[in-house]
């Protein structure tokens, strides 16, 4: 992990404004950096949504979270089928992203490869192998982190979306 | 050009709308999951002390609702919490709260502090140059970020 840092592979993903201390982190690749600042799409990114979205994850505010499939619009899920690949969901710009990437500690997501929501759609499993042969270029020899409830991924305040 | 959104004014006050609408709502919902799991406190309980029904609650907290304070203080009076407020003045870190200036952070305490941060400093640089010093290597006095220590 220090070594993806460090040659800049990955990036911390600092919040607009950032609050105290981070409670939680979010790694991202430059591409995902360039996405979010707007210097791939400009026009549709930055948006303050998807700001606001790293603003609440890193301070350790609610965020929403499933590990099913669900008809709800969490903010983090998990995709079911695939070995500890999850998104975290920016309901906006629309039509929606999805920044599919794995947890690397508990409050640590790193987010390797982003999708607009349409796109997506169907093209999971290959979007999954994608992620996961990131991971093993980037984090050569490291496993993802694994739990078995909501609270192993993340700590601070969360709803987990599959309670009734 | 469009790089620079995230310094135009309007862009960074409607996060920071954004970011205090999203602070009420995990402030609330972090003591709700805290009873819900100590005492199986519903969101049910809370509507109905609201006079309101537990779909809209829900959606309040699934969401990003814009509050009014009496909405606020309802839902506080609800939970049986007072809340304490407090402002924090970026340039100077002094903190005002609806009585006046917080004591330990008015101009005056805080130039003492500093005249007092500054004597010590004093010290600690005449007993580093100190001859009766011994040669031992200075700790560093960089730490490591969160996140390296996390990781």
């Amino acid at each position: 992990m220090q070594q993806a840092l460090g040659g800049e592979r990955l990036v911390l993903r600092k919040p607009l404004k950032p609050l105290g201390d981070q409670k939680r982190h979010l790694l991202v690749t430059p591409r995902i950096n360039a996405l979010l600042d707007g210097r791939v799409l400009p026009g549709l990114f930055p948006d303050v949504e998807a700001e606001r979205l790293v603003g609440r994850f890193s301070a350790g505010y609610l965020v929403t979270v499933s590990r099913r499939i669900t008809k709800k619009k969490p903010d983090v899920e998990q995709i079911v089928g695939a070995n500890e690949v999850w998104a975290m969901c920016l309901r906006k710009p629309r039509p929606g992203w999805r920044l599919l990437g794995r947890w690397h500690d508990k409050n640590v997501f790193v987010a390797l490869r982003p999708w607009e929501k349409h796109d997506l759609a169907g093209k999971y499993p290959q979007a999954c192998q994608e992620v996961i042969a990131d991971w093993e270029g980037l984090l050569p020899g490291e496993q993802p982190h694994t739990g078995t409830e909501v609270s192993d991924y993340l700590s601070g305040v969360y709803r987990d979306d599959d309670e009734p | 050009m469009t790089t620079n959104r995230k310094t135009d004014p309007k862009f960074v006050r409607a996060y920071e709308r954004g970011m205090l609408r999203s602070a009420f709502v995990s402030l609330f919902w972090g003591v709700i999951a805290e009873r819900k799991k100590r005492e199986g406190y519903t969101l049910q309980a809370l509507a109905q002390s609201l006079g309101t029904n537990k779909a809209e609650v829900s959606r309040w907290f699934n969401g990003n609702p814009n509050w009014t304070l009496n909405t606020v203080a309802s839902i506080a009076n609800a939970l049986n919490l007072d809340l304490r407020i407090e402002a924090v003045e970026r340039s100077t870190g002094r903190i005002f709260t609806p009585s006046g200036v917080h004591p330990s952070t008015t101009l005056e305490s805080m130039q003492k502090g500093a005249e007092i941060a500054t004597t010590e400093e004093n010290l600690t640089s005449q007993i580093l140059k100190s001859p009766y010093r011994s040669n031992e290597k200075q700790a560093t006095t960089e730490q490591p970020t969160e996140f390296a220590k996390a990781a």
